[in-house]
């Protein structure tokens, strides 16, 4: 795949129909015999359908992409492949990386109390009386909404992949944390009404959450939390599974990141090259405080 | 040279239990001569049978660039022919199969392009988004939607952020874009470039997958 650039440009005229035969069987027959070459084409190809699903192909290109790909059912889904993942990307840059990203409410409103103008005694008031409404709001927030959910999602996973590392891979568990321990078993198995439960006495322990997985045999494994009937609120990767006995996978959580609540955990094998993760169980529990 | 648009047929290669259905599919082909050409393909049957599907996969894909129409009735019009020259040929020829088969369809394209001026396509909806026209239905599209989104969970996060991230920048900022965030992942923009494209094959296997299995209930 080396000096794509240089051929990117043979390739495409190729692809739109452009060049003599000489250059046609040239790129064709390396095509057929080069697996390195037919991914650059492919990648070309796939380039070429980019720009015409995102309009900035040159009116004549387009019209000679249109005549060749336009008509088949199979490109039409790649087109609509391009289009789909352009429109999810664009929702993720609307609302969800912001709100995902989202600062605490008080870092929203401050920037508005920051440009106000007055005299410095209307100023003392009002200070005093957004100290006041902030405080009070802040309290309601902080207790409606449950404390972990002041992290964002970015730095729960974040301090997770630091607690779950290998280890010696810069595993970073908290000593001294009381830690409570759950082994899970398949909704298969046990069935959603006999969820296992966790009981908690403190938010400064750490869960240890042991599970099996239903298949097993990958080089890592993803561990998706949600509460239930809602949306995902986290997820690990990179999860290294002990094969001393029956394989098993662990999952540390601070308990502070699971109020008490019900919960499933979706365990995923992920494959070693990179690729698309694959079920390896569900699993419901129970966080209760003691 | 030739005509319209082809079929980009990109199923996964069969097992060696599913040759059988290679054979009704392709009928043409007598169950001797299919096994012929598997064995000349490779002495593993299922290697064999992924080799075949990966040439017929390429063969279609070159008829479909050359503009011809039926891409797929030529690339097995091409596998017969070489089938039955197989016979002659087995024992001596040296060299890539592939090659072969490629010889092959190029003597098919001469003689489409001896038959007279190729058949344009004449009817393409160009400005008529093909989204629309192809999933007119609305559960086609909510399908493809969560398929998509389904597919997309898959993935690892750091694939999932990496394609998103690729897409949501605006295309007149794509190249300088392109560069940056190479350089921000340590990586070639040419090697990035590979990176997505292995993404969204990936991606749109998932989701071919995703609709099948839908639409078999």
């Amino acid at each position: 795949m080396e000096n794509l650039d240089r051929e990117h440009l043979a390739i495409r005229a190729y692809l739109l129909g452009g060049g003599d035969e000489e250059s046609r069987e040239r790129i064709e027959s390396r095509y057929m015999t080069d697996p390195d070459f037919k991914e650059a084409v492919l990648l070309v190809e796939d380039e070429l359908f980019e720009d015409y699903a995102f309009g900035t192909l040159p009116p004549r290109e387009r019209e000679d992409f249109a005549r060749r790909f336009t008509s088949d059912p199979q490109h039409a889904q790649k087109l609509r492949l391009i289009e789909g993942l352009r429109g999810r990307a664009e929702a993720e840059n609307r609302g969800g990386v912001a709100g995902r990203r989202r600062a605490p409410f008080w870092r929203r409103w401050l920037p508005g109390f920051a440009r106000f103008r007055g005299s410095p005694r209307t100023l003392k008031l009002a200070f005093a009386a957004a100290v006041l409404v902030l405080g009070s709001l802040f309290i309601l927030e902080v207790s409606e909404r449950g404390w972990w959910r002041q992290d964002s999602r970015e730095d729960i996973e974040r301090e997770l992949a630091r607690l779950n590392a290998p280890a010696g891979d810069g595993r970073a568990q908290p000593s001294g944390a009381r830690l409570y321990t759950l082994t899970l078993s398949h909704v298969l198995t046990r069935g959603a009404g006999n969820a296992p439960i966790i009981a908690v006495a403190d938010d400064d322990g750490l869960m240890l959450l042991r599970m099996t997985p239903l298949r097993g045999g990958w080089q890592s494994y993803r561990a998706s939390v949600q509460g239930v009937g809602g949306a995902e609120l986290f997820a690990v990767d990179g999860l290294r599974p002990d094969t001393s006995e029956a394989e098993t996978v662990i999952l540390y959580v601070p308990v502070k990141f699971l109020p008490p609540g019900d919960y499933i955990l979706r365990l995923a094998g992920l494959p070693g090259g990179g690729g698309l993760a694959e079920d390896e169980g569900e699993f419901y529990f129970r966080v209760v405080r003691r | 040279m030739c005509c319209g648009g082809g079929r980009d047929d990109t199923r996964a290669a069969p097992s060696a239990a599913l040759s059988g259905e290679l054979m009704s599919k392709y009928s043409v082909l007598a169950q001797e001569d299919f096994e012929r050409l598997l064995a000349w393909l490779d002495p593993d049957r299922e290697r064999a049978g992924a080799r075949y599907e990966d040439i017929r996969r390429d063969l279609i894909r070159i008829f479909t660039w050359r503009g011809c129409a039926d891409a797929d009735d030529l690339a097995d019009e091409a596998i017969n022919r070489v089938t039955q020259k197989l016979p002659a040929i087995a024992e001596t020829y040296v060299g890539d199969p592939a090659l072969y088969f490629y010889g092959v369809a190029k003597k098919l394209l001469l003689e489409y392009f001896r038959k007279g001026p190729p058949a344009r396509l004449t009817q393409f909806a160009e400005d008529k988004s093909l989204k629309s026209r192809a999933a007119e239905a609305a559960g086609d599209a909510e399908q493809e939607h969560a398929c998509l989104e389904a597919c997309l969970r898959r993935l690892g996060a750091p694939d999932r952020e990496l394609i998103l991230l690729y897409y949501g920048v605006e295309k007149s900022e794509k190249a300088d874009f392109r560069r940056e965030l190479a350089e921000r992942l340590g990586l070639t923009a040419n090697t990035l470039r590979v990176k997505i494209h292995r993404l969204r094959a990936v991606l749109h296997d998932c989701v071919r997958s995703c609709l099948e299995k839908a639409a078999a209930g």
